[in-house]
């Protein structure tokens, strides 16, 4: 069930009247509804799919369960960790083989037989036709840090066992983030919830605001963005620039957008999810890029791996494997291709120098905060970055490596701009999305110490109005695409 | 929990304010435009005219006779308001279009071919009709065909939103700063370049031999107003199929389907490029005019 669809705008409404009308007086009751409704939001997609879901949600919740009656068992503290090692070890190998068996089997299979047949051999191993679920990435990820965290003692381990199917399976975050944490999520499915006007509205607007990005800025780029990358080959550099550019907003757009409505519809049920964007084009450099763009994947894997390998504590030589593992793995998550690989070394690459120099939290602060325009530094310090990460998408959105490369080489075929409107075969906007794209910079911009242009600030009901009236000019609900993280 | 209701109805009252405002703005620009950006705004702002032909159809028709030379040879008054993908539904919206605004014309050239075989709106065809629903004929028509028309017409702004490649904001913007059209100069005719032949070499089709409800209310209207209607298949290259059945259901019919065989003439098995136009237009004219 897509956020944009129609489907979702009936099931949303019927879930909510039926979560605080009927529900609200038994919290236990009120859970379940909520596991109910997320099986039901997921099952949408593939019914097959829910034992997958219910098996890695049970699995790291027994986990849960067998480590905290070992703490309550008279044993020796010592023998208390092995245990508890074993049992965590043993449902990450568990959640990760899932993972890795419906996401990368394939992926590697077809590399291996690749890599031997450099040496002029052939092997005989077929791939398996594997449906990738969607959300697979996501919930796992989540289910692990519950199991992680109670080995290290950050949280309880708990046995209520509805309200842990419930924190796992959460449909607004459930198929495409915030990765959420146990510590953040998990004790407010503990605690009675009682409707909140306020936070309501700011969920209703933060809706709005994510349903704009969605259907006005990515999925008008994606017509452009599927018509350059489709030619490439036969397009000037020009014409690649503009696709590169456009994709860059697609991806920003489709995926915080989605963010913003999940965060959003959360405030409606009364929960307050983790941000996932925070304005990330407008960082001064890759670090602080990465401390803004999909805040929940990239903390993760600084707290359940980066830290663990021993972060950048432990000598030159940990510091900078540490860090490109980190990233590499943060590519290799986003997708079963090379090309993920190939964007994550490169972003790894791009942060190196910084983490080495000791610089990489030069810019921990909002970029000229309570001024209106950037000084020219600060201009130049975005643009640069901005134009780094564009390439780094070009890998993103590339069929293949080769691809890719070609796709950068053809950057370098400049002819006069007038080429562009006459090379994209396309009947919608061709240049005139760079004025709206423009718009949206300007809106972000302007609201970059907020976290949505609609959360704070005056004149809220006229800035939803005039945002509404853009959804219905400029929104496109005629080949709408589902939303480009489901495919992770 | 009350407040956060009237605030939803509040915003769900904005919404359709919204909408119910763009669709009047947008209406407006595609009622009052001074370009005629389509053909069906072309057959909508002929009012009270005399032609002693109009030419209607599909791309078979845009592509394929230039009315200028007509005009020219055998002095008359003419047009060509053929439109891409329409079908017979939408060819009896333009001539009931025509008649409600009072022309005079002589003849009607329609072009017939597998449009025969549907009586439903062409997909593609419709959206040109979509800004004039309110138009009392289009209305009429498309009310009885149910959803989603029923949608597009008592849901503001529904059909600007659901064909906006089409009809959206792009396109309005075209409207108001009134760019004209390619066919603006030409009286609708739009030649096309010589290229190399694309595709089949060959169309295959065959015409159910039943009435189509569409054409035959066009021969209605149109006896009720003294028009003469001509039923033509424009050429084809190498066509597999047969017109033979039109003859039993249309009083004046020609069939120059098959009339070339040259493939130098053709861009494509249904299309004649612009050598070929120019050939069909004698063609046509000598064989509907020659007589003058």
């Amino acid at each position: 069930m897509l956020f944009n669809s129609i489907e979702f705008a009936i099931y949303l409404p019927i879930v909510f009247l039926l979560y605080w009308f009927v529900f609200q007086r038994n919290l236990k009751l009120q859970n379940l509804f909520i596991v109910a409704a997320s099986y039901l939001f997921y099952g949408w997609w593939d019914w097959k799919f829910l034992l997958l879901i219910a098996l890695t949600t049970f699995c790291s919740w027994i986990s849960g369960v067998w480590i905290g009656s070992l703490r309550d068992k008279a044993t020796s503290k010592s023998s208390q960790v092995n245990y508890a090692k074993l049992i965590t070890g043993a449902n990450i190998v568990l959640n990760l083989g899932i993972l890795g068996f419906f996401k990368y089997y394939n992926f590697f299979v077809e590399s291996f037989v690749e890599a031997f047949s450099l040496f002029g051999q052939s092997l005989e191993i077929s791939t398996l036709r594997i449906i990738l679920p969607v959300g697979i990435s996501f919930y796992t990820f989540q289910a692990l840090s519950y199991s992680i965290d109670v080995y290290r003692k950050k949280i309880e381990p708990t046995g209520d066992i509805v309200s842990f199917f419930a924190f796992v399976s959460f449909f607004p975050q459930l198929v495409a983030g915030p990765i959420e944490r146990a510590t953040n999520l998990l004790p407010q499915f503990f605690k009675p919830r009682s409707f909140d006007y306020m936070q309501a509205v700011e969920g209703s607007r933060q809706i709005l605001w994510g349903l704009f990005k969605k259907v006005v800025i990515a999925d008008n780029c994606a017509v452009y963005v599927n018509d350059i990358f489709g030619q490439y080959q036969t397009l000037p550099g020009s014409v690649l620039l503009l696709g590169a550019i456009y994709f860059a907003f697609q991806i920003y757009a489709d995926f915080s957008g989605y963010s913003d409505i999940a965060i959003g519809t959360a405030k409606l049920f009364g929960f307050t999810l983790m941000r996932n964007f925070s304005y990330p084009y407008f960082s001064r450099d890759i670090a602080e890029f990465w401390r803004r763009w999909h805040i929940s994947l990239s903390t993760w894997f600084r707290d359940y791996l980066y830290i663990p390998l021993g972060g950048s504590r432990e000598g030159l030589y940990k510091s900078i494997r540490n860090t490109l593992i980190i990233f590499t793995v943060s590519g290799l998550w986003h997708g079963a291709n090379w090309t993920f690989v190939g964007w994550g070394a490169y972003h790894g690459l791009l942060f190196l120098p910084l983490l080495l120099m000791g610089k990489n939290r030069a810019f921990t602060n909002t970029v000229a905060a309570g001024s209106g325009l950037p000084s020219i530094k600060e201009f130049l310090q975005m643009a640069t970055t901005f134009g780094l990460v564009v390439i780094g998408w070009i890998f993103f959105r590339a069929e293949s490596i080769t691809e890719a490369f070609a796709y950068i080489g053809g950057l370098l075929d400049l002819q006069p701009i007038k080429a562009m409107t006459t090379s994209l075969n396309n009947e919608r906007y061709a240049f005139e999305m760079l004025p709206l794209i423009l718009l949206f910079v300007l809106i972000e911009w302007v609201s970059r110490q907020s976290e949505t242009p609609l959360t704070s600030g005056k004149w809220l009901t006229v800035r939803s109005v005039v945002v509404i009236a853009m959804i219905l000019m400029f929104g496109n609900f005629v080949d709408y695409s589902s939303f480009i993280y489901f495919a992770f | 929990m009350k407040k956060f209701t009237l605030y939803v109805g509040k915003m769900i009252l904005l919404t359709l304010l919204t909408a119910i405002g763009l669709d009047v703005i947008y209406t407006t620009i595609y009622t009052s435009s001074l370009s005629k950006r389509t053909k069906v705004q072309q057959s909508m702002s002929i009012k009270s005219q005399e032609f002693d032909y109009i030419l209607l159809g599909s791309s078979r028709v845009i592509h394929h006779i230039d009315p200028t030379v007509l005009n020219k040879t055998y002095q008359i008054k003419g047009l060509n308001l053929g439109y891409a993908a329409a079908q017979s539904n939408e060819l009896y919206l333009m001539v009931q279009s025509l008649i409600d605004n009072n022309n005079k014309i002589d003849t009607l050239f329609i072009q017939i071919d597998d449009n025969w075989n549907s009586e439903l709106p062409s997909q593609l065809a419709q959206v040109s009709f979509m800004p004039f629903l309110r138009n009392r004929a289009y209305r009429d028509n498309y009310l009885t065909l149910g959803f989603p028309y029923t949608l597009y017409y008592y849901l503001p702004f529904y059909r600007y939103i659901m064909n906006e490649p089409k009809i959206g904001f792009r396109e309005v913007m075209m409207n108001l700063f009134a760019r004209e059209s390619r066919a603006d100069k030409t009286l609708g005719y739009i030649g096309s370049s010589p290229s190399s032949f694309r595709g089949k070499q060959d169309v295959d089709y065959t015409l159910v031999d039943s009435p189509n409800r569409n054409f035959a209310k066009i021969d209605s209207v149109c006896h009720k107003h003294n028009i003469h209607v001509c039923y033509f298949t424009a050429p084809y290259y190498r066509p597999q199929g047969s017109n033979a059945i039109l003859n039993n259901y249309l009083g004046d019919y020609k069939d120059f389907s098959t009339a070339y065989d040259d493939i130098k003439l053709f861009n494509d098995a249904l299309h004649l490029n612009a050598t070929g136009a120019e050939q069909f237009t004698k063609d046509f004219g000598a064989y509907y005019f020659g007589h003058r």
